[in-house]
Parts: structure tokens; sequence; C-alpha cells
């Protein structure tokens, strides 16, 4: 069998104690005055590991892309919740590629 | 008789292109199957043993990298067959081969349909034919993966996806469509939202709706026009 996506995409993702301990699931919405929900969240080791994805899914999404549902990337942040909807940290996707996304 | 038994092998538009009588000579070796999804196919390296021809269902061809991860680099759905090349001799695989969706597929042994090209010119050229049109294929992907966007490639993707198995309705699981766009499931997740809040798509767990095909266009790379299967051809001379 090939490798689980996760592992496939990203290989610098800690491995240990992945089959062990559940990891917690963080879910990366969208907001401006709309919403774009991360309806399926990803399992993550911890919050050091959530910023990271947030950083690469933002990285991606706005890789030579001006902005989403016709609003430029200003309009938009990146807010991450965990399990329970609690926000733990939110920034702009106009800042991405910066050095200050997720901080 | 031998029109029912081919009846199933003509859903594959290169098998459906073939003379009849052609057909016909292959149809003794040719079995028809139903395979499901992430069965594996070929390993790189592997000998070439049977070609697969798809009526239904979506073959996937990966590139391993030395980390273990694998990313797509082309799939062949009713438009086209993996392993042909077998038939002009003894081949491996230089890619690994996995079916991505599930469905019916036309199989014939690599040594079999060596034995037909032999002596029958127009099966050879079909080969070499279907073999330039991978080559533009490739080319045009190469391109498309180092210059577009990623919300432009998953358009384009759901479209080439949604000709090559002849349905609207994508089997395909986010973490899938990750993999084959070598970016995060969340990064596909929020784009197959952002495509469903305008009407574009309809995006369920493990399944991927086209609701409105023009505005999926619209949104694709130019990549879909140029890699249409009735048209691709067309643009480097090949009639299949």
């Amino acid at each position: 069998m090939p490798p689980s996506a996760d592992e496939a995409v990203v290989p610098d993702q800690p491995l240990a104690g992945k089959e062990k301990i559940p990891m917690p699931i963080y879910y990366f919405h969208l907001r401006d005055q709309d919403d774009i929900t991360d309806i399926d969240g990803t399992d993550l080791a911890d919050i050091g590991a959530a910023r990271e994805h947030a950083n690469t899914v933002a990285r991606e999404l706005t890789f030579k892309t001006s902005g989403m549902l016709g609003e430029d990337w200003s309009k938009w942040s990146m807010v991450v919740h965990d399990s329970a909807g609690l926000e733990l940290f939110s920034f702009e996707m106009s800042d991405v590629g910066k050095g200050n996304g997720g901080k | 008789m031998l029109d029912i038994s081919t009846q199933g092998h003509r859903d594959n538009r290169l098998l459906a292109a073939l003379p009849s009588e052609m057909l016909n000579l292959m149809g003794h070796d040719l079995r028809q199957i139903s395979l499901a999804q992430h069965h594996a196919i070929y390993e790189p390296g592997a000998p070439i043993d049977e070609i697969y021809f798809p009526q239904s269902g979506m073959i996937s061809l990966l590139v391993v990298a030395k980390d273990g991860g694998a990313v797509e680099t082309a799939t062949i759905g009713r438009e086209g067959a993996i392993g042909l090349h077998a038939a002009l001799g003894k081949r491996l695989s230089f890619t690994r081969a996995t079916i991505q969706v599930a469905g019916k597929f036309s199989i014939i042994r690599a040594s079999a349909l060596a034995h037909l090209v032999q002596d029958h010119g127009p099966l050879r050229d079909m080969i070499t034919r279907y073999t330039e049109v991978l080559w533009a294929e490739a080319q045009q992907l190469a391109a498309c993966n180092a210059v577009h966007d990623a919300p432009a490639r998953l358009c384009r993707w759901l479209l080439q996806t949604s000709d090559r198995i002849g349905n609207q309705t994508l089997p395909l699981t986010q973490e899938l469509i990750a993999q084959m766009l070598g970016v995060r499931r969340t990064t596909v997740t929020l784009m197959a939202q952002s495509l469903q809040s305008q009407g574009v798509i309809k995006y369920m767990r493990g399944r991927i709706s086209i609701l409105d095909r023009e505005k999926l266009e619209h949104c694709a790379c130019e990549c879909y026009a140029v890699l249409q299967q009735e048209k691709l051809p067309l643009k480097i001379g090949v009639k299949l």
C-alpha cells in the first residue's frame, strides 16, 4: 500500500508515537465577511505543528493568487481552532511569506 | 457473438478506435475485470506483464520519492491505456501505477499483444501515436505544476478526472486529491469549500460532484483546454 497522504506530503512531520497517542485535531478556517470552514480538520502533534501547517496551507493558497471569492487576500485571515472550537491563533493571509505568519 | 464480447472493451476509446477485425483478434486475449481503489498495478522497476485499458475507472501514475512520498504525474482513463509500450518488447515500469477510481478495465498480457503487434501495423501505429500524445501531455503537466496556482490546478484536475471516468461525481477523498496536486489536505478542503460556496461543486466526505461545469472550466488553468482528450491529439497532428 502507498503511504498515507499525510506522510507523503508532510515528510518532516514527526512520526514517533503516531500509532500510540491520538493526536489533537486542529481546524484551519478562512475568515472575511464570509467564512470558509475547514470541515475536516487535521491531526497534528501540537500547536507548533499547527502553526507550521497553517503557514504551509496559507502559502499554498496564496501562491500566485490575488484572493479568494473575489476578495483580496488582505481581507482574509486564517483562524485556527482546536476540536473544542476554541480559537488558538490567527493571522492575516496577506502577511504570509513576510516571515510573521502564524504569530 | 464477438460483438457482444467486445462491447465492454469498446468503452475504452483506444480499443474502440481500432478496426473491428483487430479488436476481434485481440478479443481472444482481452479480459474484462473490475478493480477496486488502491489496487496496485505496477511498481517502479518491475516488469510490465499486463496492459490495462480503463473502461470506467482511472489509473494514477506516481513517481515515488526516496522519503517514501509519491506524487501523481499522470492519470489514465477511458481515453488511454498503460503499459502499451511493453507490447514492443519487454519493459519495466518507470512509475508506480495504482487504481485511483474503481471500475472496469480491459486487460491483455503484454506477450499476447506483442505477438499481435508483429503482424499488425495498425496496432503498432496506435501504440506509437498514443505514446506521442502521452509525451505531449507530460510536458503540459510539467509546465502546469511549475507555474499555475493550486485553485486553478484543482479545477483542471477535477475536470480532467471527470472526463477520464465519464462521470460528474468523483469518488475521491481530499487526501487523495491533495496527494495528486502535491498540496496539503487542508488546502484542498478550503479550495473545495470555496468552490462549493459558489455553487460550482458539491463536496461531501469521499466524493465531489461537479454542479456547474462551465464555471469550473472558467476557474481552471488553460491546461484543461489544451489537454482535452479530443483536442490534444489533433494539436500534434495525431489521429488516435
